[in-house]
C-alpha cells in the first residue's frame, strides 16, 4: 500500500492491486459494523443524558428516600438474581431439548420441535409479563402455599404467597422467555459437533448419553458460553414489570 | 491380549440397500489383516461392522454372525458399549479431541468410561499408551498442550495411543495413513509392526504397497457395479494375493488393471 522510501516510486508497483468490489463490500461491512456501535453508544448517551436529574438529585426526592443508588441497588439486585433463577431453570431444559432434538428425537418429531420452540421466541416480553402478572402468578399460589408450608426454611420459598407474583414466578417466566435463546444456540453448537469427534468417543465406548453430551461438550463448552451469556444478557434487559417482585428480599415483606 | 474374530455370511444394509453381501471370514489373532479394493466396495462398511461402529447410522443393520472368541458380537445379550471397548478404532482423518491436551486425549477412553484413577494411575497410563505409539520421546515435555496442535502425522499416533490406552482386544484401522504423508505413513507402518505382537489388527488400505508391506493376510473385496453390494472375492495370506491371486479381478486389481 505505502511506501516507505522517500522518492516515492509508482504505488502501482508495490501496492496489491485493489478490485473495486473487495473495497466496496469491505466499505459496507464496515460501516454495518460501525452503525451498531454508533446505534449502542447513542442508546447509552440518551439513557444518561434523561437519567441525569435522576442521578444528581437530593436522596428525599427518589422514592424511599434513600437516595438513587440505594433504590437502584434493590432493583439492580431483584434483576440479577431472577436472571441467575431463569437462568439456573432454563439452562439445563434448553440443553436438554437440543440435546433430545440433535441425538434423540425421531427426525419426524426433531423438526416441529424445534419449530415450536423458536415460536416461543417470536412471543413479545410483555405478552410474557402480562401472563406472568395475571395468569401464572395467580395460578402458582397454591403451590408456593404448599412450598411456605414444607420448605418454608428455604428463603425462596417462604412467603408471603397472597399474589404470586414472586421472585421464583419472575425466574420462571423469565427461563421461559430464555428458552428459544439457549435451545437454539446450544442446538447448532451439538449439531456441528464434528461426526469424526463423535466417532472417535463412540470407538472408545462412549455410552450413548456420554456420546451425546461429553464429545460434544469437549467442542461445545467454549462454543455454548456464547449461547449462556446472551440468554443472561436476554432477561437481564427485561426488568421484571412489578419492582415489587425484583426487590428481594424486599419484596417478601410485604408491601 | 488379542482375539481371534471369525465373521460368517454377514449382510450390512443401511435400511434396504444392502452394501456387502455375505462375507465370511477368519481373522487371526496377533496378525494384521488387510482389507483393499475399490472405492465403494464396503471394505470400510464391513470394518464398521466389526465393532458394531456401522448400526449407529440410523437404519444401518447387520445380518449374519461375527463371532470373536465363541461369542457373538451381535448376540441379543451383547452390549455395543463392551464390543467397541474390547475393539478399538483408528479413523481415516486424524481425529483428537481438540479441547484436550495430549495426555487427556490418552485418558479420554477411561474417563468417557467413568473409571477413576490415582493421579500416579493415569500418568503411567499416559506413558505407556504413549510410548506404544511410538510417540512418547516427541511429546513427553508437552502434555499438557493441545492434541490439535501435533502433526498430522503425531495426531494419528495420539488416536492410536488413545485407543490402545483403553486395553482393547483388537485394532480396527480405517485407512489409517490415507491423510499422512510417506514419512508420517513410514512411522505408522512400523507401529502396526510392533502392534501386532499385542493385538489382532485389521486395517482398510487404498495403499496396495501398504498392504503388502505391513499385512499377513489379505482380503480383496469388489463391486460388481453401482448400486450392486460390494462382496468379499478373495481372502488369503499376503504373498499370494500379491503374486498368485486365484481370482482374476483380484489380479487385475493389484496389477493395476482395473476397471
Amino acid at each position: 500500500m505505502s511506501t516507505t522510501t522517500p522518492t516515492r516510486p509508482p504505488a502501482a508497483t508495490n501496492a496489491v492491486r485493489q478490485r473495486p468490489g473487495d473495497r466496496v463490500f469491505k466499505g459496507v461491512a464496515t460501516a454495518s459494523g460501525l452503525t451498531i456501535l454508533v446505534i449502542l453508544a447513542g442508546v447509552a448517551a440518551f439513557l444518561l443524558y434523561q437519567a441525569f436529574p435522576a442521578l444528581v438529585a437530593p436522596a428525599s426526592d427518589i422514592a424511599g428516600g434513600e437516595g438513587f443508588w440505594k433504590y437502584t441497588a434493590e432493583l439492580v439486585f431483584g434483576t440479577a438474581l431472577s436472571a441467575a433463577l431463569a437462568l439456573l431453570i432454563g439452562a439445563p431444559l434448553g440443553v436438554g431439548i437440543a440435546l433430545f432434538i440433535t441425538h434423540y428425537a425421531p427426525r419426524k418429531l426433531a423438526a416441529p420441535l424445534g419449530y415450536v420452540i423458536d415460536l416461543l421466541a417470536a412471543i413479545p416480553s410483555i405478552v410474557y409479563g402480562l401472563w406472568g402478572v395475571f395468569v401464572f402468578a395467580p395460578a402458582l399460589v397454591p403451590v408456593y402455599a404448599w412450598l411456605a408450608d414444607n420448605l418454608g426454611w428455604f428463603p425462596l420459598f417462604a412467603g408471603p404467597v397472597s399474589s404470586g407474583r414472586t421472585m421464583l414466578t419472575a425466574g420462571l417466566v423469565l427461563a421461559v422467555m430464555i428458552l428459544p435463546v439457549i435451545t437454539a444456540l446450544s442446538r447448532e453448537v451439538f449439531r456441528q459437533t464434528p461426526t469424526l469427534q463423535q466417532e472417535a468417543a463412540l470407538a472408545l465406548g462412549a455410552t450413548r448419553w456420554r456420546w451425546s453430551s461429553t464429545p460434544s461438550s469437549p467442542t461445545a463448552s467454549p462454543a455454548s458460553w456464547p449461547p449462556r451469556c446472551s440468554a443472561w444478557a436476554a432477561p437481564s434487559a427485561r426488568p421484571w414489570p412489578s419492582p415489587r417482585c425484583s426487590r428481594w428480599p424486599a419484596g417478601s415483606r410485604s408491601t | 491380549m488379542s482375539k481371534r474374530i471369525d465373521v460368517s455370511d454377514l449382510n450390512i444394509y443401511y435400511g434396504d440397500f444392502l452394501a456387502v453381501e455375505g462375507v465370511s471370514m477368519a481373522i487371526e489373532p496377533r496378525s494384521v489383516t488387510a482389507f483393499i479394493g475399490p472405492s465403494g466396495c464396503g471394505k470400510s462398511t464391513f470394518l464398521r461392522s466389526l465393532n458394531r461402529m456401522h448400526e449407529v447410522i440410523p437404519g444401518a443393520r447387520v445380518e449374519g454372525k461375527v463371532v470373536m472368541d465363541g461369542q457373538d458380537l451381535y448376540g441379543s445379550d451383547i452390549d455395543p458399549v463392551d464390543v467397541r471397548r474390547t475393539v478399538g478404532m483408528v479413523f481415516q482423518r486424524p481425529n483428537p479431541f481438540p479441547t484436550m491436551s495430549i495426555a487427556e486425549n490418552v485418558l479420554a477412553g477411561a474417563r468417557l468410561n467413568s473409571k477413576r484413577m490415582r493421579r500416579s494411575e493415569a500418568d503411567d497410563l499416559v506413558e505407556s499408551s504413549l510410548q506404544g505409539a511410538n510417540l512418547w520421546n516427541e511429546v513427553k515435555d508437552r502434555l499438557d498442550r493441545p492434541g490439535a496442535g501435533l502433526s498430522g502425522g503425531q495426531q494419528q499416533r495420539l488416536c492410536i495411543a488413545r485407543a490402545i490406552a483403553v486395553k482393547p482386544q483388537v485394532l480396527l484401522m480405517d485407512e489409517p495413513c490415507s491423510a499422512l504423508d510417506p514419512i508420517s505413513t513410514l512411522a505408522i507402518e512400523d507401529l502396526i509392526q510392533q502392534l501386532k505382537s499385542d493385538y489382532t489388527i485389521v486395517i482398510v488400505t487404498h495403499n496396495m504397497q501398504q498392504a503388502s508391506r505391513v499385512s499377513d493376510m489379505t482380503a480383496f473385496f469388489n463391486i460388481a457395479g453401482t448400486g450392486k453390494p460390494g462382496k468379499l472375492i478373495e481372502m488369503s495370506d499376503t504373498a499370494s494375493i500379491f503374486s498368485n491371486p486365484s481370482q482374476k479381478a483380484t489380479e487385475d486389481y493389484v496389477s493395476g488393471r482395473f476397471g
